[in-house]
């Protein structure tokens, strides 16, 4: 059986996370982004008639296809980092410090890379292409991850319908509401629950969050509403003069700080995990080296001259290694 | 080799006696080790299929049977490596040293010892190829030489003068008078009947005893090597053989007789020739002295078929038939790698 498909990757190698845990890193690297005011692609990529080459060639081929893919885009995209995952057989990934007019080069390069990429099957070999949905975060109206991911999902759609073997931006950005799945649209905190916690427990908070639905990002956009209200009420209880709006400001800052941090030291560990895989995977190698057979002979013997016809051996010893040594001089 | 490498190697020698055939390699060793393999060695045609394969490089059966997923090479076709006119083909100079490589790594050496090793190559195996061949074993091994195939399987047998050896292997029979260690062109006779020849005389009895019987080349060489005989008393050989794709039951014991019985009329009169030109005082010791070696010997009865014809046409002659067809030729090998005196070795390295 070939290797399981990296359901997701980075930079250096498949990432322990799950896909749940590395959507919930690309959307944190799109707020990033957005603070920090850098530019982020996202691609989503898709094997053309990937469906139609499992049903023929079979799961194993498909298998190996996407594997390929993979090493494909870690190969042709020169961005420091790089975190991708698989969605449905097909391939999201995001690319930090990318602008849109870099992309474009390196989606080149990836077309003409897959187009390489045969596979056979008996005895024909096929070529394959890609479908690619881009995006960015330079559009004024791409506004979170989600916004990103669903436009890229429509040039994706795009790109198939025209053919395959392409990349499409369809920049419908504006089409696309600020979403948040699973979180109240409109702040309804939960004051009870808040009040069973205090500042030092912020953290196992996050922690609780993301055990009961996995999503880093989601938690992280709970806890904040929480803080948020919970320092509104206290700002409240409190009476105090200053307006509420800038409590809020300086705490959610504050707040924000310590999430971020948290989030990158998650981005540390997982790289460390990720050497230490490969670290694994080489000593795993090691093991399974023969230790040979030793021979019954400690030096070299030649023969014995209790033989029989040790004289006889002797001179057809000599003769074969006189005609080896004079081919050996004839081959210099 | 470096310094390095031949001092730290001080803690035993290990023999290998190769045989590098057209149709099998093996290999005996003096840690008891014995493989062998066919000689097949293929390269994945692709990424994708090296993937699949999770090899670089496929040997043996295996190779055979992935063929479709691989660029497929027996480095000793017809006795020889394969060379086009701008010289060796490199392709297939390849396939040969990583067949060697394979058949040395199956001996399963330890680091710590001097690996020696005799190699018994085609007689007919130019110098050119000889030359190729001890390039392709170097890169595995401390020292190597070189000797013909039909010497180092008398020599394993104690038959070290005057011997006839029939090699009957896939694609030829070899017959080979022995006197000294490296025969000459007048010592060799190459018959084209050998084993694969034996399997489309096969194929031709089947069709006519049973036009209905349908079979492909693989299953009736399958066939053969479970049931070959020349012997007249021999239990009915009943095979399955599909009729309109329905699996159905014939008699092919006269089908195997016929077909194998074929190959001992060429085999004879080539010795005849052979005996015939040899120094006259000799010759019937030569006659006494046949042996029968290769893939293709294990058919049941071929000693005494070819005993009896020698009789019947050359008036006598005695056959001898090596006890394992398979590792004659590495046995002999390894035994004359062991009787070698240890200066030729450090000449040759
Ligand atoms: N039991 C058997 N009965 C009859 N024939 C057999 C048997 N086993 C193997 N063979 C035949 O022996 C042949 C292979 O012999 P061998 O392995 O000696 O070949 P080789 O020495 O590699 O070939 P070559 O001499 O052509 O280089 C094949 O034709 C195979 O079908």
């Amino acid at each position: 059986m070939p290797d399981p498909i990296p359901s997701t990757f980075s930079r250096s190698g498949q990432s322990l996370f799950s896909v749940k845990e590395v959507r919930a890193l690309m959307n944190i690297e799109f707020e990033r982004a957005a603070r920090y005011n850098y530019p982020i692609c996202c691609l989503l990529i898709q094997i053309d008639r990937i469906a139609e080459i499992a049903t023929y060639h079979g799961q194993e081929v498909k298998s190996l296809i996407l594997g390929d893919l993979v090493e494909l885009v870690r190969g042709q995209t020169r961005a420091g980092d790089l975190l991708g995952c698989m969605v449905e057989d097909r391939l999201l990934v995001v690319l930090p410090h990318t602008s849109p007019r870099e992309v474009t080069f390196m989606l080149k390069r990836l077309l003409a890379g897959a187009r390489q990429m045969r596979f056979g099957s008996g005895g024909r070999t096929q070529a394959i292409t890609l479908s690619i949905g881009i995006s960015h975060n330079q559009h004024p109206e791409a506004r979170n991850f989600d916004v990103l991911e669903r436009v890229a999902e429509e040039g994706v759609a795009v790109a198939t319908a025209s053919g395959g073997d392409r990349f499409v931006e369809t920049e419908l950005y504006g089409l696309h509401e600020r979403k948040r799945e699973g979180m109240p649209a409109s702040g309804h905190p939960d004051y009870t629950r808040i009040a069973q916690y205090g500042g030092e427990d912020y953290r196992q908070r996050l922690i609780d969050l993301m055990s009961t639905d996995g999503s880093l990002e989601q938690a992280a956009g709970a806890l904040a509403e929480e803080i948020i209200a919970r320092a509104l009420a206290e700002t409240q209880s409190e009476q105090m003069p200053i307006p509420p709006s800038s409590i809020d400001a300086s705490k959610e800052e504050a707040y924000r700080r310590e999430i971020d941090n948290l989030h990158r030291r998650i981005a540390k560990l997982t790289q460390s995990l990720g050497l230490t895989e490969q670290e694994i995977a080489r000593l795993r190698n090691l093991k399974s080296v023969d230790e040979g057979v030793a021979s019954l002979y400690r030096e070299v013997q030649g023969l014995n001259p209790a033989d029989a016809r040790a004289e006889l051996k002797k001179d057809l010893m000599s003769a074969i290694f006189e005609a080896n040594l004079d081919l050996k001089r004839k081959s210099g | 080799m470096t310094e390095k490498d031949e001092l730290q190697k001080d803690h035993g020698v290990l023999y290998l006696g190769i045989d590098l055939g057209t149709s099998r390699t093996s290999v005996s060793a003096s840690n008891g080790v014995r493989e062998t393999i066919e000689s097949f060695v293929g390269y994945p045609k692709d990424p994708v299929a090296r993937k699949l394969l999770k090899k670089d490089v496929l040997f043996g059966a295996e190779a055979r049977e992935k063929r479709l997923s691989l660029n497929l090479h027996r480095p000793l076709e017809h006795g020889v490596l394969k060379f086009n006119k701008d010289g060796e083909d490199s392709e297939s100079l390849r396939a040969a040293q990583d067949l060697v490589k394979e058949i040395v790594r199956l001996a399963r050496p330890r680091k710590d010892e001097l690996v020696y090793a005799v190699v018994g190559v085609p007689a007919q195996a130019s110098i050119n190829n000889k030359d190729a061949i001890l390039q392709a074993a170097r890169e595995s091994v401390d020292s190597v030489m070189l000797c013909s195939e039909p010497f180092s399987v008398a020599y394993g047998l104690d038959m070290l003068e005057d011997v006839l050896v029939i090699d009957i292997g896939a694609g030829t029979v070899d017959l080979c008078r022995m006197h000294g260690t490296m025969p000459e062109d007048a010592d060799q006779i190459t018959l084209t009947s050998g084993g694969d020849f034996v399997d489309d005389e096969l194929a031709k009895e089947i069709s006519k005893a049973y036009p209905e019987a349908q079979y492909t080349k693989q299953m009736l060489k399958a066939i053969k090597e479970r049931h070959s005989t020349v012997e007249d008393n021999v239990e009915r050989i009943m095979v399955d053989l599909p009729v309109k794709g329905k699996p159905t039951q014939h008699d092919i014991t006269e089908c195997m007789q016929n077909a194998c019985r074929r190959m001992v009329p060429p085999i004879v009169e080539g010795l005849g020739q052979l005996i015939a030109t040899f120094d006259p005082e000799f010759q019937d010791r030569l006659k006494n002295r046949v042996l029968l070696a290769g893939g293709g010997s294990q058919i049941r009865g071929l000693d005494s078929a070819i005993q009896a014809y020698m009789q019947e046409t050359l008036g006598g002659g005695k056959v001898i038939r090596t006890e394992e067809p398979m590792y004659g030729g590495s046995n002999g090998a390894l035994k004359i790698a062991h009787d070698m005196p240890e200066e030729y070795w450090e000449k040759l390295k």
